[in-house]
């Protein structure tokens, strides 16, 4: 109960100026700039995404290259003679390896995406 | 039956679309643009102001934990977003001036003489003293929302719209014929029978 009359003043007469402004489309303004914000930092987190997934995968090539003494010691080894020999030979490792660090660069892209609003 | 604020807010978190927060948006978004209006933002700021406030909602939704009422949380922002864009400006001086005339045609609300009047009477209050009294007897905030909007204390808050009311009885007791007054609002008695001058 408003017992002031500059209360209910100002009440009437803010009403009348909410009331006016109420279907003007300015919500439609609102949700439609959320919407390209959104889309822009959800293009913009895939790109970051994408560029670090394509770095950390380029990196492998080189990290393997320096682990190449110890797996041909480990070729020495009789027990872990077939797994070396099978790395060092077949030269699939450093590409499987850089697949993966792309997967879960990728993997954290998307969960940061799903996060995002 | 409508949801509550909290409701929306809540199904606003859990949604990935935007379905919940538009609803908000319609509800409250007529009156967030009337109170920066009030405050003393023309039509464009107010409605600029309106709409980086309700992006930033969207935003820090997550972090809105209910403890204050989802309007107060709301006018708080839009506070800030007030003191950050126009009082710069008007610091500046264009609307500065412009409201120490209290005659902005951009500013008045084009509801008719009296409401020109009130909006005059409002722009000679000072910024706290304004957005109290918008808050507490216009928007309808409780003062303790309105304390958490402004950021200021309860009792303070609770000084400013009194004090707000009496400069505004004041301003159109001595501006405003009683003749052009709404038929509701004929008379504006002071709480000391005393009339005040500006």
């Amino acid at each position: 109960m408003r017992s002031d009359p500059i209360e209910t003043l100002l009440a009437t007469d803010f009403a009348a100026a909410a009331a006016e402004l109420e279907n003007d489309g300015f919500t439609a303004l609102v949700l439609e700039r959320l919407t390209k914000a959104q889309m822009t930092r959800q293009a913009l987190i895939w790109i970051a995404g994408g560029a670090g997934a394509l770095i950390a995968g380029a990196q492998f090539a080189g990290m393997t290259r320096l682990f190449s003494p110890l797996v041909a010691a480990m070729d020495q080894t009789p027990a872990l003679g077939a797994a070396a020999s099978n790395l060092a030979t077949n030269a699939v490792a450093p590409q499987l390896f850089a697949a993966a660090a792309i997967a879960v660069a990728f993997a954290a892209t998307a969960l940061v995406l799903q996060g995002e609003r | 039956m409508a949801l509550s604020d909290t409701d929306l807010v809540m199904l606003a978190k859990a949604a990935p679309d935007h379905a919940a927060f538009d609803a908000l948006v319609r509800r409250h978004q007529g009156a967030l643009r009337a109170f920066l209006r009030k405050l003393g933002a023309d039509a464009t700021q107010a409605d600029d102001l309106a709409q980086d406030t309700l992006i930033k909602a969207y935003r820090r939704l997550q972090t809105y934990q209910g403890g204050a009422s989802f309007r107060s949380w709301l006018y708080a922002i839009a506070w800030r977003e007030f003191l950050q864009g126009v009082r710069k400006e008007r610091a500046a001086a264009r609307l500065g001036e412009a409201m120490a005339a209290g005659m902005s045609e951009e500013a008045a609300p084009p509801t008719g003489d009296f409401s020109l009047d009130l909006q005059r009477a409002l722009a000679s209050l000072d910024d706290l003293e304004r957005a109290s009294v918008l808050l507490c007897d216009a928007v309808g905030l409780s003062h303790g929302e309105a304390s958490a909007a402004l950021g200021a204390p309860l009792g303070s808050v609770k000084t400013y719209v009194a004090r707000a009311r009496e400069k505004l009885r004041a301003f159109l007791d001595a501006n405003v014929p009683q003749a052009d007054r709404p038929a509701s609002v004929v008379d504006f008695p002071a709480n000391d029978g005393v009339r005040h001058a500006l």
